[in-house]
């Protein structure tokens, strides 16, 4: 049976992949600003015997192809031509949505209607009637509060019976005339009208549609269609001026006409949302809520996740007792106690706070705060070049780089998305942070906090700094202009909440049991066999076999590079595997120390291969150094080889300076 | 007929016109900022971006943006 | 609602943040000073409630002026207020499964009064600033 195609449209922010999730049991990511989704996602529906493939698509305002997410989403209902169109509708703010949807019917795809988000339009004082609206549109309308679930059964079910639905035709009176003057034209050509919709082609001729363009440049008729087009053009413009700003006036007085009669307006209401953003958008609050909410985010991640960390760790410390005692074989006892145990040990205690940290910043993403720190932090970030846009991939870099530069999408302008990318590495990512605390915990107690937020604070500077450098000698000229829709803030949902949190903690223990489980073997493998053959597991303990072992080959070779720094071989090593994924050097530490992680920082601290100076240089390295595998292979995917290349050109570069800085004032201070 | 930047917070203006290039318009006309539409100033420190609201929905706009959006006074 | 209690209630927790962002902020550069709770010696705890104090005291500021925005003032302080409070009571129960469930040496002794903060304090105060303006948007401000 053939699968039969449905798409998720609408405008940013107003929950297609909440509905999404809700009809295909999947978790896309839902947040509360507008560009969480940039890319398409599937995910399957069977409905009364039905097969559906759900699509859903990134926000878009128009369809108009302007950035990357609105060209794929416009591609889509274009070219894959899906069987039924769901436009997914913010009640609060008909008109505006209202206005994609006239374009989708102009396309001629057979729309349905979610009026979504209804309790929202109730809380800010309006009532919108579906019944009318569906009425005045000729269109099904089903009203949807996605969030919790509502009125989705419904939309299903109305699916199903659009599915062969005709749409409906809206009628533009001022340019209906010259509309069917370019059809006549274009229906001479067969392959247009079998590809198609002759009076979407028309109407996005007299937009000057870059894209169509190049579609009737193929096409046999070009030459008439250009003439026609060229006499109606000068028609229009001798009317109306700008055609496509008359165009778009048709349309809003269309949808004006129809929210009269939908929508009742009742008595103004001040909202919590307005009396928010007076102080959190205020121009000398803004930026200090900014920074206290920051604070208060890291604080809860690390102080409040404390005692599970401590649970796994004990766990850990007595599963490697266990197993070691139990088990005859050397070579195997070792594995599994020494390479698998104290390695994935040493990374999986840093699960709570980095679960901790997702949650965390999942919450503020569904709070609505994100676009109120873009606002905030606009006029810092254009003083460096960067967009105010850049705030967001800047924060959802703390959780994972990955998805971060994957959220540059959202940025119009080239220049500013492959800025925001390049620097997005130096944001500190969740990966980095068992790294600091280790470090921060054998050489600066008592002062953690101090010493991990400093790494974060490095990290923000250098990234502004290299912007401004980049944004100066590279990519002359003014960061674009910002725009963003602020949405209303959320109550926390936290259904949503949780389930982010989960996916992206799931992602995060995936990781563990597979890259760096399969590092850490590598990793023991490497230390327990040498040029010689099998060494034992002593090769753990005793510094003197180890050094045989192919690990300390490894090691050697990389020590002239580190020398500078006086860190020994062990952490070149770490350095080394680390550029699969950042959490592999602390696993990785934990076993050329042969202790578990419970123990490790104490290891660290007795073992004279560091000093605070020399660790602290350390911590900045691993915060700079290569990204890992995975960021470098999305910076490829969303800058090209060119920019990736770049990107770890200079951060090693960076990472190196910044290391043999610290390392010489530090010097220099004690 | 002035900039939009220059519109103190709390007033109600009618959108007249854009000057300059073509492309971002085409995005603000898509996000409800059609010249005709009734824009009410949220917020405007002066510096830094604005808040505006149009249709219901809320829009920051950068400074550099909304000196090119001639607005009017509505009586 | 009237404009005489935000005008109250912004001036009260304008002071008691400002007092206690002082004392935390010169706790951090070492001078201690004990006012009913110890200082933290955090000093982004200073930070953090010397920013709620401007919050507070710019909604007074409004109120006097009688503006109806200075509610806005004395909600998003008592939202940012109550958010520490509540941080800090999690906190507190972190430190309690650290000490009676796992035992940890770090936490021998430890009660849970030692994590009693004055941004604990003050959060669960600002409870009446926030009960006060919570229903603005129904009944709002008479100027
Ligand atoms: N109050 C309320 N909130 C909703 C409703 N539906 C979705 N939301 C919230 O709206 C926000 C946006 O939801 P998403 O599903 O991420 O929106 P989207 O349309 O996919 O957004 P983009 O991918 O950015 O275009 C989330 O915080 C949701 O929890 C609803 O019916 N009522
Ligand atoms: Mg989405």
């Amino acid at each position: 049976m053939k699968e039969v195609v449905i798409a998720l449209i609408g405008n940013p922010n107003t929950g297609k992949s909440t509905i999404f999730n809700a009809l295909t049991g999947l978790r896309q990511h839902v947040g509360n600003w507008p560009g969480v989704t940039v890319e398409k996602k599937e995910g399957e529906l069977d409905h009364k015997g039905i097969k559906f493939r759900v699509v859903d698509l990134p926000g878009v305002y128009g369809l108009t192809a302007y950035s990357i997410d609105e060209k794929i989403a416009r591609n889509f209902i274009v070219q894959e031509k899906p069987k039924v169109v769901v436009d997914i509708i913010d009640a609060s703010n008909l008109e505006r949505n209202l206005y994609l949807a006239l374009q989708l019917l102009e396309i001629g795809a057979n729309v349905v209607i979610a009026l979504n988000k209804i309790d929202i339009a109730e809380e800010k004082g309006y009532n919108v009637n579906p019944e009318e609206l569906e009425e005045l549109l000729g269109v099904p309308v089903v009203p949807t509060i996605a969030s919790k679930g509502e009125g989705i059964d419904k939309l299903k079910e109305r699916i199903v019976k659009s599915l062969d639905r005709k749409p409906p035709i809206v009628e533009y009176p001022n340019f209906e005339p010259y509309i069917k003057k370019l059809i006549k034209v274009l229906e001479k050509d067969e392959k247009l009208i079998r590809q198609y919709n002759l009076r979407w082609l028309a109407i996005k001729l007299l937009e000057e549609d870059n894209d169509v363009r190049a579609i009737i440049e193929k096409s046999k008729m070009r030459d008439d269609v250009l003439k026609t087009l060229i006499d109606v053009v000068n028609d229009l413009h001798k009317k109306y001026g700008d055609i496509e700003l008359a165009l778009a006036d048709e349309r809003y007085r269309i949808i004006s006409e129809i929210a009269k009669k939908a929508v009742t307006k009742k008595e103004e209401r001040i909202t919590f949302t307005e009396m928010l953003d007076e102080v959190f958008t205020h121009k000398y609050l803004g930026i200090p809520v900014f920074f206290s909410l920051m604070w208060m985010a890291f604080k809860f991640t690390f102080d409040v996740s404390a005692p599970f960390s401590d649970i796994i760790d004990a766990f850990f410390g007595w599963l490697g007792d266990a197993v070691g005692s139990g088990i005859g074989n050397d070579a195997l006892a070792s594995l599994l106690r020494d390479g698998i145990i104290a390695g994935l040990g040493s990374v999986l205690v840093f699960l709570p706070p980095i679960a901790f940290l997702f949650l965390v910043f999942s919450w503020l993403e569904d709070s609505g705060y994100m676009a109120r720190a873009a606002f905030v932090m606009d006029r810092v970030m254009h003083r460096f070049g960067l967009h105010g846009k850049s705030v967001v991939p800047m924060i959802m870099g703390f959780g994972c780089n990955v998805p971060a530069i994957m959220a540059t999408r959202t940025l119009e302008d080239e220049k500013d998305r492959i800025l925001t990318i390049l620097i997005n590495p130096l944001m500190s990512c969740s990966a980095r942070l068992p790294v600091y605390a280790l470090f921060a915990g054998a050489f600066f107690m008592g002062r953690e906090g101090t010493v991990i937020t400093s790494m974060y604070i490095l990290g923000i500077l250098l990234a502004l700094i290299l912007a401004w450098l980049v944004r100066r000698f590279i990519f002359k000229g003014q960061p674009s202009h910002f725009v963003m829709e602020l949405p209303p803030y959320n109550k926390p949902n936290w259904r949503t909440i949780f389930g982010v949190t989960w996916t992206r903690t799931e992602k995060f223990l995936k990781k563990a049991g597979t890259i760096i489980f399969a590092t850490m073997i590598i990793v023991w493998l490497l230390s327990v066999t040498g040029p010689s053959g099998y060494l034992g597991s002593n090769a753990l303990e005793s510094g003197e076999l180890l050094a045989k072992s192919w690990v300390a080959t490894i090691g050697r070779a990389l020590e002239p590079i580190f020398k500078p720094f006086g860190w020994d071989w062990k952490a070149g090593v770490a350095l080394f595997f680390g550029f699969l994924a950042k959490e592999v050097v602390v696993g990785t530490m934990g076993i050329l120390y042969g202790v578990g992680e419970e123990s490790l920082p104490y290891a660290l601290a007795s073992s004279s291969a560091f000093t605070p100076v020399t660790a602290f240089a350390f911590m900045a390295f691993v915060l700079i150094y290569v990204p890992c595998v995975a960021t470098i292979g999305v910076i490829k995917q969303e800058a090209g080889t060119k920019w990736a290349l770049f990107a770890l050109l200079y951060e090693l570069l960076l990472a190196y300076l910044v290391a043999l800085v610290i390392v010489l004032i530090g010097g220099a201070l004690l | 007929m002035f900039p939009l930047a220059f519109v103190g917070e709390g007033k109600r203006v009618v959108l007249k016109y854009f000057v300059g290039g073509h492309g971002i318009f085409r995005k603000l006309v898509d996000m409800g900022l059609n010249p005709g539409s009734e824009i009410f100033v949220v917020r405007n420190q002066m510096a830094g971006p604005l808040i505006i609201s149009v249709k219901g929905g809320q829009i920051a706009l950068g400074r550099g943006i909304a000196m090119k959006i001639y607005v009017e006074v509505k009586e | 609602m009237k404009i005489k209690t935000v005008k109250y209630l912004t001036l009260i927790f304008g002071f008691l943040y400002l007092i206690y962002g002082i004392i935390e902020s010169l706790s951090y550069f070492g001078r201690e000073t004990t006012v009913i709770v110890s200082p933290t010696g955090d000093l982004f705890v200073g930070f953090v409630l010397l920013t709620i104090s401007v919050i507070y005291l710019t909604g007074f500021k409004k109120a006097l002026e009688n503006d109806f925005k200075a509610t806005s003032y004395l909600y998003a302080g008592s939202i940012l207020s109550i958010g520490l409070a509540i941080l800090a009571l999690l906190v507190i129960g972190a430190d309690a499964i650290e000490a009676y469930l796992l035992k940890s040496e770090d936490f021998i002794g430890w009660t849970p009064l030692d994590d009693v903060t004055s941004y604990l304090v003050l959060g669960l105060l600002s409870i009446f600033a926030y009960l006060s303006v919570k229903d603005v948007s129904k009944k709002p401000v008479k100027v």
